[in-house]
């Protein structure tokens, strides 16, 4: 036995098999009972029954519905009048089922007529959790703080990423959409931050197998607008037609079987299975079409406006011929020059202002320019069967979305096939599979970067199409070349010449064995490989402004100016020279990751005396995840010339000069075993008491054994009241009443850079003054620290939930208090190991909350119900513990900073005092004196003149759901809402303008005599003497963008979705062969109710990073939905 | 029967499990390298050198800078602090934090290679290896203890407080330590040295370039005599030194034809200066750090400069040397002086700092400020093994050690140093005062020096020695080793104008730099104030 383990599983197997054997002894037992038992007693006679199957609600017929003899393959569907006639056994029980309703059993007794009424199924899987660890818990003995999500109650059209459906539908879960972009994540958080320095993001499980992200993306990142950003959704590749629910696991006693992994949270998604008696064949498909963005919605001025503050900085002296006309980036004036000095353009007054007044009656649409109205469709088919002895359940599904903005098309398809054989009355086996492939394109864009010296976060050659339509002139024409980076530009003809495609594939194969080896005692043994890949290539075609950029040296003052030039060192008095004199650029990234995880469990459950219940499971996992990511960069590939590099040796001699890489290589491993038990206790259906316990190991953290093992655990119980004698007798108007209360240790694994349990050595490349004195070396990246362990959390919650007036309202509270301890954070050490600074378990958060959920129906008459929900989340953390070493500038930003006595994501602002009456704005400084260019951005030491302006997480939020249905219309309304959190507006001030740029509207208040700082807050637009004079002023116009004047609430009401859906009478559809028809109109995230009128239409959740991030588009969708 | 081997199989399965899942977890989660031969550990050694400099602080904190006014708005707090041997507290590349930690973060890559070394057995083949790792742990603690100690003394330095020596690598997470006397310190670097140098094999370089820096042999022997200086160790220093050029200077001495070819620009200069190709340069350092901003021709930093008055009173541009009486004419070096003067400038420079910029972003113009400049040089060596003999009173061979160097440096027919030479010169200036400066600086030294012929010879090589290595930051230790007062004042229109009280006595408590407050608040005993 143990040796043909050995073989098979490898080590691997080893860590199972204890738990394999232990559990064997009583298996073996149970073999013989199972024999015993499975002896049938079989009568001989035989009848014909008939009957009408009805819907108990309004008594109409239900065709289609599976009529089964219990117990063999003997089976009939109800006709279209819901007739039906089966010949069985006289002692035969029959099984009546359709989806949507509760499985009827009927003994046959003799009789030859059964009518059956079958009553609609709401919740027909509420009364369970699935705790995604392959066992099932009752919900009535559930102790832990859980909500569950059904997709038929949040499904949204045209949202193709499953994760946005949870956005305002479970309590507790915050979802923000900081980019709408396919395939990149909203922010999610599960009852708010757990870490300072970490993510926190949730844990999904999908049937079970965690799934885990193929590229570490942390949450501050997830709105960086990076291409990478683009994979970052863990579910992008589930088609949302076939998941049945969602699973939220919160509280710690939910969680904790997840150990070192949950704290953050767990979702669980269950995708659809084949159910025994139902046949269907279901096809969706959705037609999406996105408004176009409107100037009407923003404060961006016209081109009339604009060419007024051109004059305006042409007076300042920033349009002058000499400096437009040779300068990196120009718009209508620079073009004009450029005319002028090729003689293309009469130097006179009068053809200046002809070409200008052109310009100034332009109004360019820039949105009109780069978003369309196409429409995006996505359809899905889904095959489902099942008999007793085997179920299926299939589909296919394929979107196409040729792009709400220019180069932004992608087309997914995914299939899903599941099936379960009964093997043996007692032993299952489940066989799971799916796979998705995406294709994506995106507008070429490279990484954000953040100078520290001046406060400015950039991103070279941008244009993503959003922040290019909020940001340029509409005095530009969209047909003709301007200057970008010394090169010629056109946004239309760039964004044809600068993509990015991105593949992405992703399958997972899966196997569950489950054996009944007593009534009472259940094994699953489940395996899975999942495996993914994903490349980027981002194309930068010969004839793009960023490979013109590389060659661009019309004059001399280009030449020596232009950064992408090369001066070759080794040379004497030598010139800046292309190191790309022909062709374009070729970067590719590629990701790849396979996932194993095996796992077995064991449950345990029995009745005894019909008032003891115990429960326990123990399993143990092991997983391993292998991934590895390329880059590299192609220089002079000539797309024009059959695709054929030429490559200019100098790219890697001015490499190797600047200590830059042309191609770079990463391998990780992380590899996990854990053991886990629960057991749960519970006295007449009325108490039940829980613990539950894990102890896990990974390899996370190097080879040293001390960090190695972490052990979580919870304990819980639950107070059934409704179940009291007492409480039957007292007949209040609560229809159903418990409560319950946990506590509990959870884990997670910190901040992904944070390992060195032993030290970290990496290799690295010294800088050097020459190519020849180069080397490579090895240098500490972290010091070894001995103590290094699991960020950990204790977690108290306290919760009820209860039914009014016969549970027509039911009401969920939970209330938590979260103590978040052994935290990474920065301590401040005496240095003697070369680190003075260093990453500990020093840090300490409190966080609490409250979640509430209120579903009911308000009014039920005839044919018309109204049903609503309403969701209540609040969430606030203050962080009780840390050292501190941030610069100003990682206070101001707007990802926020975790100070302590503050909450995690906290935002600060330079205080901003007044404008002065030269128009410059003047803020406090460090030492209390005003200051106009004096704060000191990197400043470590003084940072308490800082403002608190507020957390950057909202505080309160939620949503309020309506549904009204009148007969077969259903009209739905959806309303969510947040408050509590602050903005930083984008950042807009600069010491300079270019002809390129467009201002808000604000512009217009800005200081331009002396006497207006009395009546404005916004900065003059600076003379080019003032520069000249003083360098150091866009560290006060950097300081402006990110002081108290430039804060907004991020408060906001939505209504997220509106839909009217209609279905087809069932009864008229079963004549044309149908089972069902519907048809739905939704319309999206239509408009903000409210939002701080300082956004100037700027969406509070989405943060405009360029790059590839867009924000959640107004959208409508057409569903239909057809059922055979 | 049967419930016994069943037992038995369990626990073996049990025990087998617990080892499996050990191996199972042992794998590495990343690329992260490991100690675990040869290769890796010789380059583990390419992080055990400073990749910061002490160049900035001391330069500054040395009488080689003047005050040039608060009307010079080209200062910020770091070199006002370090003019003025306030604590510094700013923060930046040159910051004494970062100073602090990257010489302890060079110490911890030379620890990690030794254990590792140690871990293999001590193979023959990781000999070289071995020496460069002790040598390069002496350095920096050399580093260390003297910016952050008192100067070694004979009858002081077994109180006096030194740093902390680390021998291993640290393990936790806020570990606290006591701090070594300077004589401890002194002993445990002699230890590593003597140890160490012997060792060393520059055949282990991968070229001879790339070998400039590292400890080779020049640069190590040129290190010890150097230590043995500090220390007043004259017969060890001048047969360390002797050893550096390998007993024959005038083949290790500059190649200034080659040089002088780029005196042109200033930054051509200096590049060329410090390049690995010239056979001088022992050991060059390339440091993120603005002191090449601040010593050269640049308005950064030209508040405190080394300008004019300095130059021409006490060091580079005195018409009077030991050598050669200029008359009205400046003093000719093989490679010109920059004078740059101006509006709010005045910096008299020799290239000895080269400015380079590693681009992150070249676009927006984003990265490091290097000052690459050489700590060790054979020049330098050689005056070492000149100052030890006039220790010595071997004047003879000082004085023709003294005439090579001369004959190198400066262009002159026919330069004559003798005893007589260097009497008459030094006899021909009174004592400096921060009102009249001089080259002769009085001597309140640890160790006994002879007035008369003595003191002149050791005024003549420190005067040489002052020009071989200015705005590198060597001038402030020989300043603390020769007791040397300074008092701060502030030139106005090329003339001394007012005269601070602020004076820097003799064992001033600030001749030990406080350590960075970050050290102190987490609990590490400060320089007494």
């Amino acid at each position: 036995m143990k040796k043909i383990y050995k073989k098979n599983v490898g080590r691997i197997g080893y860590c199972l098999l204890g738990l394999f054997c232990c559990t064997f002894l009583p298996s073996v037992e149970a073999k013989a009972t199972a024999k015993d038992g499975a002896k049938l007693i079989k009568s001989e006679r035989v009848v014909t029954v008939k009957g009408t199957v009805r819907d108990k609600k309004d008594g109409s017929p239900l065709p289609g519905v599976s009529v089964r003899e219990k117990g063999s393959s003997n089976a009939i569907s109800t006709n279209g009048q819901g007739q039906y006639q089966l010949t069985v056994q006289d002692g035969a029980t029959l099984t009546f089922a359709s989806i949507g309703y509760k499985t009827v059993e009927v003994v046959v007794n003799g009789r030859t007529s059964i009518d059956v009424s079958l009553q609609e199924d709401a919740g027909q899987l509420s009364d369970v959790v699935i705790t995604g660890m392959g066992t099932q818990v009752d919900k009535r003995t559930f102790t832990g703080a859980t909500s569950r999500l059904k997709v038929s109650d949040a499904e949204i059209g045209g949202l193709p990423d499953p994760s946005r459906m949870l956005d305002g539908r479970v309590a507790g879960v915050v979802v923000q959409n900081t980019t709408g972009t396919f395939g990149t994540a909203p922010k999610i958080r599960v009852r708010g931050a757990t870490s300072i320095y970490g993510s926190s993001k949730p844990l999904w499980v999908v049937d079970g197998v965690i799934l885990e992200d193929v590229a570490d993306v942390s949450s501050d990142a997830l709105s960086s607008g990076d291409a990478l950003t683009l994979i970052s959704s863990a579910v992008g590749g589930l088609n949302s037609n076939d998941i049945e629910s969602f699973q939220v696991l919160k509280d710690g006693a939910a969680t904790s079987i997840y150990g070192a992994k949950g704290m953050g949270g767990v979702i669980v998604i269950t995708t659809k299975r084949g159910r025994v008696g139902i046949n269907s064949l279901n096809y969706v498909s959705e037609f999406t079409t996105r408004a176009i963005p409107s100037y009407n919605n923003f404060n961006i001025m016209n081109s009339q406006e604009q060419m007024g503050v051109y004059q305006m900085l042409e007076q300042r002296g920033w349009l002058n011929n000499s400096s437009v006309s040779n300068a990196p980036n120009s718009g209508v004036y620079g073009k004009m020059y450029q005319l002028i000095n090729s003689g293309q353009l009469l130097n006179t007054q009068e053809a200046k202002n002809a070409y200008l007044r052109e310009a100034e009656y332009r109004n360019t649409d820039w949105f009109d320019e780069l978003f369309s109205t196409n429409i995006a469709q996505n359809h899905s088919i889904s095959m489902s069967s099942g008999t007793e002895k085997a179920q299926y359940f299939s589909s296919i599904s394929a979107i196409s979305d040729p792009g709400w903005s220019k180069q932004s098309k992608f087309k997914r398809y995914t299939a899903n096939f599941n099936a379960t054989y009964n093997l043996r009355d007692n032993l299952k086996l489940t066989l799971l599979s799916n796979g998705s492939y995406r294709e994506q394109r995106a507008p070429g864009t490279l990484g954000q970067s953040t100078d520290v010296v001046f406060g400015t976060v950039g991103r070279d050659f941008d244009i993503n199409p959003f922040s290019y339509a909020l940001n340029s002139s509409r005095t530009l024409d969209p047909n003709e070349t301007y200057t970008r980076n010394y090169a010629p530009f056109n946004i239309l003809k760039e964004m044809e010449n600068n993509y990015m495609d991105v593949n992405v594939a992703d399958v997972k194969f899966q196997w569950e064995l489950r054996w009944k080896a007593l009534k009472t005692l259940d094994f699953a043994f489940l395996a899975s490989t999942r495996y993914q890949q994903t490349s980027q290539q981002h194309y930068i075609k010969d004839e793009s402004n960023q490979s013109m950029a590389y060659r661009a040296m019309g004059t001399t003052i280009i030449r020596d100016a232009n950064p992408y030039l090369y001066t070759d060192p080794s040379v004497l008095y030598s010139n800046p020279i292309s190191i790309l004199p022909a062709g374009g650029i070729y970067n590719r990234t590629d990701y790849k990751m396979t996932s194993n995880d095996f796992r077995l469990t064991a449950q345990y459950n029995e009745t005894f005396a019909e008032k003891h219940t115990v429960d326990f499971v123990g399993g143990s996992t092991v997983s391993e995840i292998a991934r590895n990511n390329n880059w590299n960069r192609g220089w002079g590939l000539q797309y024009g010339l059959g695709e054929i590099p030429f490559t200019d040796y100098r790219v890697f001699k001015r490499g190797a000069e600047e200590n830059t890489e042309y191609f770079r290589v990463g391998n990780t491993k992380s590899k996990e075993v854990a053991f886990f038990g629960e057991g749960a206790y519970t006295y007449d259906n009325r108490y039940t008491v829980k613990a539950t316990g894990r102890y896990e190991g990974s390899n996370r953290l190097g080879r040293s054994t001390s960090a190695r093992w972490l052990p979580t655990w919870s304990v819980s119980g639950l107070w059934n009241v409704t179940e009291e004698k007492f409480f039957k007798e007292l007949n209040t108007p609560f229809s159903s009443l418990s409560f319950k209360g946990s506590y509990g240790l959870s884990a997670n694994r910190g901040p992904s850079y944070v390992t060195n349990s032993q030290a970290i050595y990496s290799s690295y490349n010294p800088w050097r003054p020459t190519a020849g004195d180069r080397e490579t070396g090895l240098q500490i990246d972290n010091l070894e620290n001995s103590g290094l362990t699991f960020e950990k959390k204790h977690e108290l919650n306290l919760g009820t939930s209860f039914g009014l007036f016969k549970n027509r309202l039911a009401i969920d509270v939970d209330w938590y208090k979260r103590n978040n301890f052994d935290l990474i954070g920065i301590v401040n050490t005496q240095g003697l190991g070369g680190e003075i600074t260093k990453y500990g378990n020093v840090a300490a958060m409190k966080s609490s909350g409250i979640e509430v959920s209120i579903a009911g129906t308000v009014l039920k008459k005839g044919d018309f119900s109204w049903t609503a929900n309403f969701i209540y989340t609040h969430a606030t953390n203050k962080v009780t513990e840390s050292e501190n070493n941030a610069r100003v500038i990682d206070y101001i930003t707007g990802t926020g900073y975790g100070l302590k006595g503050y909450s995690a994501r906290s935002l600060f602002s330079i205080p901003f005092v007044r404008i002065q009456n030269d128009g410059l704005p003047v803020f406090i400084n460090d030492d209390g004196t005003e200051t106009v260019s004096g704060v000191y951005l990197q400043n470590r030491d003084k940072v308490d003149f800082l403002k608190y302006e507020g957390t950057l997480e909202p505080t309160h939020l939620g949503s309020f759901g309506n549904i009204f249905s009148y007969k077969n219309f259903k009209l739905n309304v959806f309303v969510t809402y947040s408050y509590g959190n602050v903005v930083r507006l984008d950042p807009a001030f600069r010491t300079g303008y270019t002809d390129l740029d467009a201002n808000t509207r604000e512009f217009f208040d800005a200081w331009t005599v002396p006497g207006d700082e009395l009546r404005t807050n916004v900065p003059v637009i600076l003379d080019t003497r003032y520069l000249r004079n003083d360098s150091d002023y866009s560290i006060a116009y950097n300081s402006y963008n990110y002081s108290s004047a430039n804060v907004a609430k991020g408060d906001f009401i939505r209504l997220k979705d509106i839909s009217l859906g209609y279905d087809f009478p069932k009864e008229k559809l079963a004549k044309i062969g149908l089972a069902n028809l519907g048809l739905r109109l939704n319309a999206t995230n239509l408009w903000l109710l409210y939002a701080d009128k300082k956004l100037n239409g700027q969406d509070p959740e989405f943060v405009n990073a360029g790059g590839v991030a867009l924000p959640i588009p107004k959208q409508y969708t057409l569903t239909l939905r057809v059922g055979f | 029967m049967k419930n016994r081997f069943l037992f038995i199989a369990i626990s073996a399965i049990a025990i087998l499990n617990v080892s499996s899942c050990k191996k199972y977890l042992d794998e590495l989660p990343d690329n992260r390298a490991e100690l675990n031969n040869t290769e890796k550990i010789s380059k583990m050694l390419v992080s055990a050198y400073p990749q910061n400099s002490y160049v900035l602080p001391t330069e500054l904190s040395s009488d080689n800078v003047d005050d040039y006014g608060d009307t010079n708005p080209y200062s910020d707090r770091f070199s006002t602090q370090a003019f003025n041997w306030q604590d510094i507290t700013e923060t930046n590349n040159d910051g004494i934090d970062r100073l602090w930690s990257g010489c302890y973060s060079a110490i911890a890559s030379a620890n990690a290679a030794l254990a590792a070394i140690e871990a293999q057995g001590n193979p023959a083949t990781l000999s070289a290896a071995k020496g460069e790792a002790l040598v390069a742990r002496a350095y920096g603690h050399f580093i260390l203890v003297n910016v952050f100690a008192q100067h070694y003394s004979p009858t002081k330095s077994a109180t006096d407080l030194g740093i902390t020596y680390m021998t291993k690598s640290e393990s936790t997470l806020n570990p606290k330590y006591e701090r070594n006397t300077v004589a401890e310190v002194y002993d445990l670097m002699v230890k590593d040295l003597e140890a160490g140098v012997p060792l060393i094999n520059d055949a282990s370089y991968s070229n001879a370039n790339v070998a400039k820096y590292h400890f080779n042999k020049s640069a190590a022997n040129a290190f010890a005599a150097r230590l043995f200086l500090y220390k007043g160790d004259w017969t060890k220093a001048v047969s360390y030194a002797t050893a550096a050029f390998n007993n024959s200077p005038s083949a290790y001495l500059r190649d200034w034809s080659y040089i002088s070819t780029f005196a042109a620009t200033f930054a051509n200069a200096t590049r060329e200066y410090n390049a690995s190709t010239i056979k001088a340069n022992f050991l060059i350092s390339t440091p993120a750090s603005s002191a090449a901003l601040a010593f050269g021709n640049y308005y950064t930093g030209s508040r405190y400069s080394h300008g004019n008055y300095i130059a021409r009173q006490e060091s580079i541009l005195t018409t009077r040397t030991p050598h050669f009486n200029y008359g009205t004419a400046l003093p000719a070096y093989r490679v010109r002086t920059y004078t740059y003067s101006g509006a709010n400038l005045d910096k008299v420079l020799l290239p000895h700092v080269s400015y380079q910029f590693e681009y992150t972003d070249p676009v927006a113009g984003i990265g490091y400020i290097h000052s690459v400049f050489t700590p060790f040089t054979a020049e330098e060596a050689l005056l070492t093994r000149a100052e030890a003999n006039i220790q010595l009173k071997n004047y003879a061979p000082a004085i023709a050690d003294m005439q090579l160097f001369v004959n190198n440096t400066y262009t002159v027919a026919t330069p004559v140093l003798t005893e007589a030479s260097i009497n008459a010169w030094a006899n021909g200036f009174a004592y400096s005062t921060p009102a009249v400066s001089t080259p002769k600086k009085k001597f309140n030294a640890e160790f006994v020096i002879e007035a008369g012929t003595q003191e002149n010879m050791l005024h003549a090589l420190l005067f040489y020695r002052r020009a071989e290595t200015l705005l590198t930051g060597l001038r402030w230790f020989d300043v603390k080793r020769y007791g040397i007062e300074i008092t701060r004042r502030t030139i106005v229109a090329g003339a001394v104008g007012p005269i601070s009280s602020n004076t820097l006595v003799v064992r001033d408590n600030r001749r030990a730099l406080q350590l960075p407050q970050d050290v102190i608040s987490s609990g590490l005993t400060p320089n007494p104030r």
